[in-house]
């Protein structure tokens, strides 16, 4: 069973829910795909990490052997090569290492050169495993750390959170691929509202399951609650504005681990989902 | 003398296009011939890549001189690589552009312009 976090923006308490959740839960697993800024390895606080490089490869051109035809210019459809006077010139920012400009080479004049992209650091916290992806500074693109942590979760069979990028970014879409169910965090207010239906609308379009975790409530009117009534989306739990979870999480403590009205309120999130994605199985079978 | 301009709309030749990448299409003007081109851009509705695709473009029409009103990176390197002039545009009216242009009073534009992501 895998379990994606999201949310329409930063900052509405992805993170906090994903590692309350999966802390709720002996044995699960934690995976941080918010590879721009991956910080439930704060809380959690891993031991025995094994770190592993991510590569993707670029091309590069054998000026010797390439004998201009342009056909690799042509092809690419992410408009990443140039070519002025004899020379192919290469924007690895733009490319997007599908190597099929050294497929279409007649002269066979380009080859991949592997560069670091990224970090993949496995470790665990307690029970819990935790597998957090890092992009490397100045890197455009998450996306092939994301697939890289993808693959290493293909036969798991044990209960995965995934904390996923803010927004509905490719690294977004990414993570939520091969999700059984999607939590939507949202917050109280309308700009909350907003990104909750960008973020519905998502996974909505890829046929996910999905249910709202009703973040930063202060009880009246919440703009967030109205949009899922109205669209007929599952509340899975609401957590109220709570000084006493911001002193916590300011000193990066996982509350389930720290009180155990915390451990019964994920918990009975994680219950929630656990029913309403079975019930999703049954109605789709 | 063989001059570029990008143009922001096809049915507007006499304004020049502010992004150079997503301009409709392009003026070519041959100061020796006295010959006037107009050509489609096919960079203007791409999704990514679209400065480098046009700077391609405009290379491969052969032009001596680009006038822009700004220069991404990408577009830059190209037009750098192939040898280019690059000229500042000064206001956004095309002809004005090319006879200020010919009477050498555009200054050469030096710097890329960041984007416009995460600006205001």
């Amino acid at each position: 069973m895998k379990i994606a976090v999201l949310s329409g923006k930063g900052g509405t308490g992805k993170t906090f829910c994903t590692v309350n959740i999966a802390a709720s839960q002996p044995g699960s697993t934690y995976v941080d795909c918010d590879i721009e800024e991956p910080n439930g390895h704060l809380f959690l606080k891993p031991e025995k990490v094994i770190e592993e490089d991510v590569e993707v490869f670029f091309p590069v051109v054998d000026k010797l052997v390439c004998d201009g035809c342009r056909k690799c210019v042509d092809f690419c459809k992410f408009n990443a090569m140039g070519f002025v006077g004899d020379n192919v010139i290469i924007f690895n920012d733009i490319c997007h290492s599908c190597g099929g400009c050294a497929l279409v080479c007649p002269q066979h004049a380009i080859s991949d050169v592997p560069k670091k992209v990224g970090t993949i650091l496995q470790g665990v916290s307690g029970t819990n495993k935790v597998i957090t992806g890092m992009l490397e500074i100045g890197q455009e693109s998450g996306v092939p750390i994301i697939k890289e942590i993808e693959s290493k979760l293909k036969n798991n069979e044990d209960l995965v959170f995934v904390d996923c990028a803010p927004g509905t970014s490719c690294a977004a879409v990414e993570s939520v691929q091969n999700a059984d169910f999607c939590l939507l965090v949202a917050e109280p207010t309308i700009f909350g509202a907003h990104n909750l239906e960008m973020i519905y609308d998502l996974v909505k379009s890829l046929n996910k399951p999905c249910g709202v975790v009703l973040n930063k409530s202060i009880g009246g009117y919440n703009p967030s609650l109205e949009y899922c009534e109205n669209q007929n989306i599952p509340i899975m739990g609401e957590i109220f504005y709570d000084f006493e979870l911001g002193k916590m999480n300011s000193e990066a403590l996982v509350a389930v681990w720290e009180d155990i009205k915390y451990q019964t309120i994920f918990n009975g999130i994680f219950q929630k989902i656990m029913k309403e994605a079975n019930n999703e199985t049954i109605t789709n079978s | 003398m063989k001059i570029v301009l990008p143009i922001e709309k096809v049915n507007n030749e006499d304004l020049i296009g502010t992004s150079f990448g997503r301009s409709e299409s392009f003026m070519y003007f041959d100061s020796e011939k006295d010959e006037t081109l107009i050509t489609v851009n096919p960079a203007a509705k791409l999704q990514g890549g679209a400065g480098i695709k046009a700077a391609q473009k405009v290379i491969d029409m052969g032009a001596d001189i680009v006038i822009l009103p700004q220069c991404g990176q990408n577009a830059m390197d190209l037009f750098n690589a192939a040898n280019m002039s690059v000229k500042k545009s000064v206001d956004r009216d095309i002809l004005s552009n090319i006879e200020k242009c010919l009477n050498n009073k555009l200054a050469t534009l030096n710097e890329a312009h960041p984007g416009f992501h995460h600006k205001q």
